[in-house]
């Protein structure tokens, strides 16, 4: 299975080699820990999860069985705040991946920062559809 | 206080016909302003310049002059006739006007924003409206009344329009107090309450000047510059308490919002910043408690986490945008944390040494 990042909703950059990711309904973001900016450039970059494990576990000198069910569960947690959504495109399950492995597994972790929510409870900025702003009264 | 009486600036952008549920909704908005204009009789206008541009704040009669205008006396510059924006106020209490309120989908609380051939707010609980239509250079911003005015708007009015207008022009605005020298600044950056504001406060009297302890605006032709924007000042109680130099300042102002007093600064601090300044440090201030008060070095990432999320979920529209915007800008700045001991002075030597570090020797 491939996956895309959750676009419009979620944003992300890359500030040497640390990857931030926010969520822009939620109000969460997140940061990478562990091998997980590894593994997201390689879900960007459009690779299946079984590539992005061969990838990760054969550079690795971890054991594969445990590789393969940290990046399960990490992509796991990933789908579930939203982050990725599965793709219909695998074009790149064959291909070689843009980056070299590290060879360093570290299991991956999604640090979560919810403050903002606060922020947005309190003062939300709701987006309507432009046919869902109000209507001009006729007596104006 | 400059009021200047139907400036040849303030003229009326050309109406086109409009279509769009948004921009009829806008023109509906424009035409009272201009009724409210034409009942008052005379034409208030006030003229500031923001990054090297004119910005033009029109008023329907005098019951807003003070609470608008006020934020940018320390911007103020003689009338043009072709400003880069105008922004129409008014409220209905004062200009005898009825401006219909929005019909809501399902919101009664927030802000309702349409994204669309023009850009509207509208916040229910006090009743404000923010339009903005960048073909005519034009933004609007209604209140039900003076007193409905809400506390927010006298320490940075106009903010939502000012935002859509400089994102537009490469400007970036940005949730962060600044301070420095004429040949550098730092910005003080992260959520409320993280102690950016007091920081910044501090440095009103000091060896370090200011420029902002809320909101600022940044460009990024060449070198990362920082714009005063707000000439204003805001703490509570507490705050005021651990600033001495300001206490009689503060004592003088008569307007008191949630819990805080806000300062119109040019009257009593001459020495603010105007001119734009270049960024020298990212600063992302960390109240501890007891000890000493020092600077260490962070990650671009964490300041990234500091500034970006902050700024991004105050304003309405561009917030892609704005991310990617904030992310060059922390790969190009140093970055660093500010532990906060209880005496707020004394981040003022560290950062003037920050700053003085960090300018390229010629």
């Amino acid at each position: 299975m491939t996956f895309g990042l959750n676009s419009p909703h979620v944003v992300q950059e890359d500030v040497d080699n640390e990857v931030i990711i926010v969520h822009l309904v939620t109000g969460s973001y997140y940061s990478l820990t562990g091998s997980g900016a590894e593994i997201w450039s390689l879900i960007l970059q459009g690779h299946d999860n079984t590539a992005v494990i061969e990838r990760i576990a054969g550079g690795a000198s971890a054991d594969h069985q445990h590789v393969a069910t940290e990046i399960e569960r990490f992509l796991g947690e990933l789908q579930a705040e939203g982050l990725i959504v599965p793709t219909q495109d695998n074009l790149r399950s064959i291909a070689q991946p843009d980056s070299t492995p590290s060879g360093h597994f570290v299991s991956p972790s999604l640090q979560k920062y919810s403050d903002m929510q606060e922020l947005l409870l309190v003062d939300p900025i709701h987006e309507v559809e432009t046919t869902g702003w109000p209507k001009v009264l006729t007596n104006h | 206080m400059q009021s200047v009486e139907q400036a040849s600036g303030a003229q009326n952008p050309v109406v086109p016909p409009a279509s769009e549920p948004d921009q009829v909704w806008f023109d509906m908005a424009w035409n009272l302003f201009l009724r409210a204009e034409q009942s008052n009789r005379r034409v208030e206008a006030f003229y500031f310049r923001l990054a090297g541009q004119v910005i033009c704040l029109r008023f329907a009669g005098p019951a807003l002059f003070q609470a608008i205008s006020g934020a940018f006396e320390h911007l103020a510059c003689s009338p043009v006739n072709n400003p880069a924006l105008t922004i129409c106020c008014w409220d209905d209490v004062s200009t005898g006007v009825s401006t219909p309120e929005p019909e809501f989908t399902s919101h009664t609380q927030g802000t309702e924003f349409v994204d669309g051939s023009v850009r509207l707010t509208f916040e229910p609980a006090c009743q404000l409206f923010s339009g903005y239509d960048r073909a005519r250079q034009l933004g609007l911003l209604h209140f039900a009344s003076v007193e409905a005015v809400p506390g927010w708007v006298w320490g940075s009015p106009a903010r939502e329009i000012l935002h859509w207008w400089s994102s537009g022009s490469g400007l970036q605005l940005v949730h962060a107090a600044a301070v420095g020298t004429p040949e550098g600044v730092a910005l003080l950056i992260g959520r409320g309450g993280s102690g950016k504001s007091t920081t910044a406060l501090a440095c009103l009297g000091s060896s370090l000047q200011y420029l902002s302890d809320d909101y600022c605006l940044l460009s990024f032709d060449g070198e990362p510059r920082v714009h005063s924007l707000y000439g204003t000042a805001k703490a509570d109680a507490n705050s005021i308490a651990r600033l001495p130099r300001l206490q009689s300042a503060f004592a003088g102002s008569t307007i008191h919002v949630q819990g805080k007093t806000v300062l119109h600064l040019a009257e009593y601090f001459p020495q603010l910043i105007r001119e734009p300044v270049p960024l020298r440090a990212l600063v992302v201030p960390k109240i501890v408690g007891g000890g000493e008060c020092r600077l260490d070095p962070i990650p671009a990432a964490a300041a990234l986490r500091a500034l970006a999320p902050s700024t991004m979920f105050q304003l309405a529209g561009d917030r892609s945008k704005i991310f990617e915007r904030l992310a060059d800008l922390v790969r190009r700045i140093p970055c660093w944390q500010l532990s906060l001991g209880p005496n707020p002075d004394a981040a003022q030597p560290l950062l003037a040494d920050l700053i003085s570090r960090e300018i390229p020797r010629s």
